[in-house]
């Protein structure tokens, strides 16, 4: 390790995807978010949840798609799989289950008292007589596709999804789901936050490395200098069209390090700013994490169309972002570790690590509001991007073959 | 393991600190961001001066026991060390009570699960 042929980073970025600006419509348009809505929304592969969340017979998980005003309900029955179903009696429609999370043996509607078993079959109907021709059979809950890769859950709302979620998800292959989906992991922190702006704004501050040394200025600015953020793209790819790698600076006394920073870095790894005295333990990183370089420190994925997956050794962190409209969106971002604290030293260390992500991340959000109203007003038409922004460009082009594929198909 | 009982290193000094320990010895991270928005700089610069020297004193001693096991009277010295945490950027780097370069951090809601979403 540090051999210098070795801290070779890898190319800043490209310009194969062209030089040209790029519009704004996509942002603030009424009728594009339709589009996204149909052909995005309705198509693709959802992050919902995580599996170790919904673990036992019985366990169930409402997650809701404000994007479409999808409820759905992901439960694990008796065989022990997975399911998604929409939240939605047969009878009337009422909604089955309210709380977001909890153990059933049934699913019981409040209404009038139809009960559903965890596979989703009509098991009781309450003075079923007055019925007159009604067949239990046909009033099973209408099911949703669900898959599970790296721990998470993914669900489509597609009549018949057009790819698998392992093919969806490539160049991520089965290295990174036995990766991330090492039951050693268990989720640490995380917030969340409603934004008035374009939720894809949200997703753009976490693609390119240009914006650290300036956004990141009262922070981590120095630590993760933008020289050393390449931008990847995977112009193969169905659902990751690009990400980030963040390598330290070859000059580990660059960025602020300060004396809590440092006192910290003695007991944990939780902070990615400050190189840490000692690692997390973290199994089965082979082809997934980059440790033969010995700066190296995560790279991110944009899991199309709305999850940022920063992976790095012993942590993960996801951001998820949801449209409720073109111009309103939820934003998440969740921590996993493989270790758990157990002396006060690492819960030291992961208190200023959670404090200094925090902060980080208030930077990040800073901007999208600005932005989603210089376009909406119409002082900006058009962005320009440079080669270290690739992955916006990446990201602009997979939305719009995104909806032209879907649209293509639907033509008869 | 070691545990109460076999603690080898006493319970640190902490004569001169104890009004600091008692305004920012607070139970949570939320109590202790709003105790920082809620303090000028000299506070915080004060609290912050007093507590540097002694901080490695302070985690060696609560390093010591089994998380579960820290002794009760030793939790406010606890929480006014990870409220060193909160205070760190504001006196390294900001010189400022607050970022004025980010969101306001109050919109950021501390998440209690991956499934939490609020109320819906
Ligand atoms: S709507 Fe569910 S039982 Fe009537
Ligand atoms: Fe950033």
């Amino acid at each position: 390790m540090g051999k210098i042929e070795n801290l070779a980073l890898p190319e800043i970025g490209s310009h194969a995807l062209g030089t040209g600006k790029l519009p704004v419509e996509q942002y603030v348009s009424q009728e594009f978010f339709e589009l996204e809505k149909e052909h995005i929304f309705r198509k693709s592969w959802l992050l919902v949840g995580r599996e170790s969340d919904v673990k036992v017979p019985g366990d169930y998980q409402n997650f809701m798609v404000d994007t479409l005003g999808v409820s759905v309900v992901i439960a694990r029955g008796k065989d022990q799989k997975l399911r998604a179903f929409y939240n939605a009696c047969t009878h009337r429609g009422a909604r089955l289950v309210n709380a977001s999370t909890g153990n059933v043996r049934a699913l019981v509607c409040n209404f009038h008292g139809w009960s559903f078993n965890l596979e989703g079959d009509l098991i009781n109907v309450p003075d079923a007589a007055l019925f007159a021709d009604l067949d239990q059979k046909q009033e099973h809950l209408k099911p949703i596709h669900l898959d599970v890769w790296g721990g998470f859950i993914f669900i489509n709302l597609a009549e018949k999804p057009e790819w698998t979620l392992r093919e969806y998800l490539k160049p991520l292959d089965d290295k990174f789901d036995r990766y991330l989906g090492n039951k050693d992991w268990s989720w640490s922190f995380g917030w969340r936050a409603k934004f008035k702006a374009n939720w894809k704004l949200i997703v753009d501050a976490q693609i390119e490395g240009y914006h650290v040394d300036m956004t990141h200025r009262k922070t981590i600015a120095g630590a993760i200098p933008g020289s050393n953020t390449a931008a990847y793209y995977f112009p193969e790819s169905i659902g990751v069209p690009c990400g980030v790698a963040a390598y330290r600076p070859e000059d580990v006394s660059r960025g602020m390090q300060t004396p809590m920073n440092l006192l910290s870095a003695k007991y944990g790894a939780t902070s990615i700013y400050t190189k840490p005295e000692r690692q997390f333990a973290a199994e089965g990183g082979e082809g997934v994490l980059k440790e033969d370089h010995p700066l190296w420190i995560f790279d991110n994925y944009l899991v199309f169309p709305n999850i940022v997956l920063f992976v790095q050794k012993g942590q993960i962190l996801i951001q998820r972002t949801l449209p409720i409209s073109a111009d309103e969106c939820i934003w998440e971002v969740d921590f996993y570790h493989t270790e758990r604290p157990t002396s006060f030293g690492h819960v030291f260390n992961m208190e200023q690590g959670v404090i200094q992500i925090r902060d980080v991340l208030s930077e990040d959000l800073y901007t999208a509001e600005g932005i989603h109203a210089n376009f909406k007003c119409g002082a900006i038409s058009h962005v320009s991007l440079n080669k270290q922004e690739v992955p916006l460009r990446a990201y602009y082009n997979r939305l719009l073959s995104a909806i032209e594929q879907d649209q293509a198909k639907e033509k008869p | 393991m070691s545990t109460a009982a076999n603690a080898t290193q006493s319970r640190p000094e902490i004569s001169g600190l104890e009004n600091h320990l008692a305004a920012w010895g607070l139970p949570t991270t939320e109590k202790r961001l709003s105790k920082r928005l809620s303090s000028n700089m000299e506070e915080v610069r004060s609290f912050y001066d007093a507590m540097l020297p002694r901080l490695p004193e302070f985690i060696e001693y609560l390093n010591q026991f089994p998380l579960d096991a820290i002794p009760k009277e030793a939790h406010q010295m606890a929480w006014a060390t990870l409220a060193m945490c909160e205070v760190d950027n504001a006196i390294n780097k900001w010189n400022d009570i607050t970022l004025d370069t980010g969101i306001d951090i109050l919109r950021m809601i501390p998440k209690k699960s991956f499934p939490d979403r609020g109320q819906q």
